[in-house]
């Protein structure tokens, strides 16, 4: 039955080529934008390495102080309050202290000349979390020794910058002018992974911090990453930082001060929608926004290759008619006319979906931004998702429901409408 | 003729309900994307109260204990040495010869999100207080990011100013709109509101510095100069002469390095802008996207149906030219039949806008001075669409046109 559908398209690409043609291209056109949206929004939350459980991370950082008429906001916090706030929560696996910002500093090795990259202070759980591929040595255990001996671990890209190769463990480096022991090296990172993204990675040392930070009590150079325990409730958290956060704020009003915490710490979904230190993320106006758009770009193709099926339609009244006096039922009818459709709609999907994922790869610095991008160097200009990001099978999978999706909106209608024609009617070709 | 045009098109109004549905999204989403468009790029018309072509922006840093480079200055003189190294390296960068001028400064470029945001309240006088982002610098600012000043004062004047201690201030949205010029409050003594202990003439008020090209100031800048103390570093230097000092300043150790201070993170300011404009220009190239996507979905949705209607059409319009109907009298009939069809979808979609959309979405914006503004991109939108349509019946109507009238209605 299927090769009737293929040898029916065919005969109507011969046959009626500029509406088949129309209705290829509006398709294909849809499923490129469909596509084109959905992957820009999904890339900085799907599971990529080293991010491979970004649905279980929750992140912690600045908050927010009013005190009068004056505000304060930052990025980070202090160990203190991170810890308070934030350790031996139910439901978390693995917690990681990472420095506030990242760090562009300056790396060189003897006679060559230096460059600026991109660098992450972070703990040894940091490694847990994560799944760093490393190509050679492997990462530090205790950040403490760690940043007393003064790691380094650099990615593969930088190591070769470096040295012109990626075996490198056991030379040492300068970073801003200081000397570094490289004890690993690690794939590189897409700046499109906002958590993990790095050129190098020294050891952060909490003790050193909290000494440094003194009696700050809010604002310092840290902020939290948490992976929650398998199955575990995003709001199971939230509502245990809540309440240790209320106990801050309520000490904090009696200094008269007032500690916004924004509803932290925040999941990856969240993150997604900047929203900068001052206000609490809104993903329902995001998620709002996105439907709309989606709505728009599959239900105006839907629309007009409805109009453009039924046309095609008119063109084979007669056919349908003899079939039905033949004994098909109305539902062969709209099954095969949908069928044949469906045909049609992927082959134009498959076009689209190639040509998006060609698109995005190609013109990639023209539609995706870092959510870090005030802290980075220069180097995020060129950013380009790797292939693995883009490749997915569930973009193929909801490039198919799209597909499917399309096809419903747009030819149930018609195929419906040419089935309930009276068979007489349309063997004679009354319109 | 348009009578009949009229009758024809309610002979097939199942088809052309499809039609006017999707026109009237079409017209919708165009006018709406015309709009963000608009507002998202509205302070690219306006002065951005600086230019920054030729700058490039530098970070500074300290050669700490355990580099092999780090020079030992121990006691009271250490923190004198650091700022008599890092002043030596700022003589060196401004006596080298493709640089204009160098400043340091503390939040003194734009392209850089953060807002100190300040109040200063005028000593002896009734106006209120003025508030605005407190932009630190030497007074090589002026040079540097090219401050205008709104009173014609020079570039020399606006120096000395900052050098004897004065503050610029700039024109600011909210004072504005209590209708009070900025102007007035040269020459006036301030002080910021959570340090009444020292006061500052205003030396001159300035065009506003924005943060980038593309947000409209909400309030003022407040440009202060900056004691000789740590911040960061931002080159202008001379026309055509950029390529030739990044060269320089990789070779030239003198211009990174003096004692126990460097200059690190070389950038030009067109990267930075770039880098930070990013997410913005992402949003309006997603707009026009979408907007380009409408137009050409209408195009090929307008193509396949008048491509069949003309094809259905055939002896009718064989039997026109017999009766006399000429080339252009087909190819007007039918693209009067889509601008009709877009007459149609216009009104309805615009009488629904207006009264269940239009209103409640300025308020949210907080953008209801946009009403007039409103109305005309909607007209542009009209427009746009009606092109749209016009380029996609161009060729069912040529087609038509072509029709031989004996050989259709043979055919027929």
């Amino acid at each position: 039955m299927i090769m009737n559908y293929f040898k029916q398209i065919i005969y109507e690409m011969k046959h009626q080529r500029m509406m088949t043609w129309v209705a290829v291209s509006g398709t294909a056109l849809s499923i490129f934008l469909v596509m084109a949206f959905f992957i820009t929004d999904n890339i900085s939350s799907v599971d990529v390495a080293p991010e491979t459980s970004r649905s279980r991370i929750l992140v912690g950082e600045g908050v927010h102080v009013k005190e009068g008429e004056y505000d304060n906001s930052g990025m980070s916090i202090t160990v203190k309050l991170a810890e308070d706030a934030y350790k031996d929560l139910d439901g978390i696996e693995k917690i990681s202290f990472v420095g506030g910002d990242k760090m562009a500093e300056q790396l060189s090795v003897a006679g060559k000349e230096p460059f600026v990259a991109d660098g992450m202070r972070v703990d040894s759980d940091f490694w847990k979390i994560f799944d760093f591929k490393f190509i050679d040595g492997k990462p530090f255990t205790d950040a403490k020794a760690a940043a007393a001996e003064r790691y380094v671990v650099l990615t593969r890209s930088s190591a070769r910058r470096l040295f012109n190769e990626e075996n490198v463990v056991g030379r040492d480096i300068e970073i801003r002018m200081i000397p570094y022991h490289v004890v690993g090296v690690v794939e590189d990172v897409s700046p499109l992974l906002d958590k993990t993204y790095a050129h190098f990675y020294v050891a952060l040392d909490i003790d050193k911090y909290r000494k440094v930070e003194g009696d700050d009590e809010v604002f310092g150079s840290v902020k939290v990453l948490l992976q929650m325990k398998e199955g575990v409730d995003p709001a199971s958290i939230k509502e245990q930082v809540k309440t240790r956060y209320g106990r801050m704020a309520a000490k904090m009003k009696r200094e008269g001060k007032e500690l916004i915490y924004h509803e932290q710490p925040y999941t990856v979904e969240e993150m997604k929608t900047f929203f900068g230190s001052n206000n609490s993320p809104d993903v329902k106006i995001h998620q709002r926004t996105q439907w709309v758009i989606y709505a728009i770009l599959l239900l105006l193709p839907a629309i007009n290759l409805s109009s453009m099926t039924r046309s095609r339609l008119r063109h084979r009244v007669s056919e349908i008619g003899v079939r039905r006096a033949f004994g098909a039922k109305k539902r062969d009818i709209i099954s095969q006319l949908l069928g044949e459709n469906l045909i049609i709609t992927c082959i134009g999907g498959i076009i689209g979906f190639v040509l998006c994922l060609l698109f995005l790869y190609l013109a990639s610095h023209l539609f995706f931004e870092m959510s870090e991008k005030f802290e980075d160097s220069l180097e995020v200009l060129n950013v380009r998702p790797d292939f693995s990001m883009l490749f997915r099978w569930q973009n193929f999978l909801i490039a198919f429901v799209v597909c499917f999706v399309l096809n419903i909106v747009s030819a149930t209608v018609p195929a419906w409408r040419a089935s309930m024609r009276n068979p007489a009617e349309a063997i004679s070709g009354a319109h | 003729m348009k009578r009949k045009l009229i009758k024809q098109m309610c002979h097939e109004w199942r088809d052309n309900i499809w039609l006017i549905l999707s026109l009237m999204i079409v017209f919708t989403v165009v006018w709406g994307g015309l709009w963000f468009i608009y507002n998202e790029s509205y302070g690219l018309t306006i002065p951005t109260g600086y230019d920054c072509t030729d700058v490039y922006s530098l970070n500074v840093r300290m050669i700490e204990k355990g580099s092999p480079y780090h020079k030992n200055e121990e006691g009271e003189e250490k923190g004198k040495n650091m700022m008599g190294d890092f002043m030596v390296i700022i003589r060196n960068l401004r006596a080298h010869p493709t640089v204009e001028s160098v400043m340091y400064h503390w939040n003194g470029l734009p392209y850089n999100y953060n807002y100190m945001g300040n109040g200063l309240t005028v000593v002896d006088d009734t106006l209120p207080r003025y508030y605005g982002n407190l932009r630190e610098g030497s007074p090589e600012i002026v040079d540097v990011i090219r401050l205008k000043s709104l009173t014609g004062a020079t570039s020399s004047q606006l120096k000395e100013m900052l050098e004897r201690g004065d503050i610029l201030i700039s024109d600011n949205m909210m004072y504005q709109e209590a209708g009070i010029d900025p102007v007035s409050l040269k020459g006036k003594k301030v002080f910021f509101s959570h340090d009444s202990t020292k006061q500052y003439r205003v030396g001159d008020v300035i065009q506003n510095v924005r943060r980038n090209d593309y947000e409209p100031a909400s309030s003022g800048t407040i440009i202060r100069l900056m004691d000789e103390t740590w911040g960061q570093v931002a080159v202008r230097v001379k026309p055509g002469m950029g390529r030739k000092f990044e060269e320089v300043f990789k070779d030239n150790k003198e211009l990174r390095i003096n004692g126990n201070v460097f200059l690190t993170e070389l950038q030009s300011m067109s990267d930075v802008r770039e880098a930070n404009q990013r997410s913005i220009e992402i949003n309006l190239r997603q707009l026009v996207v979408l907007v380009a996507f409408v137009l050409l979905t209408i195009f090929l949705g307008l193509l396949g149906t008048f491509w069949f209607r003309v094809q259905q059409r055939v002896g009718e319009i064989a039997i026109r030219k017999i009766c006399g109907a000429n080339r252009m009298n087909i190819l007007t009939r039918i693209i009067t039949e889509g601008l009709l069809l877009l007459a149609v979808a216009v009104v309805i979609a615009t009488v629904i806008l207006c009264i269940f959309v239009i209103p409640d979405f300025l308020e949210m914006a907080g953008r209801t001075d946009l009403w007039a503004t409103t109305m005309w991109i909607g007209l542009g939108a009209c427009i746009l669409v009606a092109l749209g349509i016009v380029v996609s019946l161009l060729y069912p109507a040529l087609r038509a046109m072509k029709i031989e009238p004996a050989v259709a209605v043979k055919t027929e």
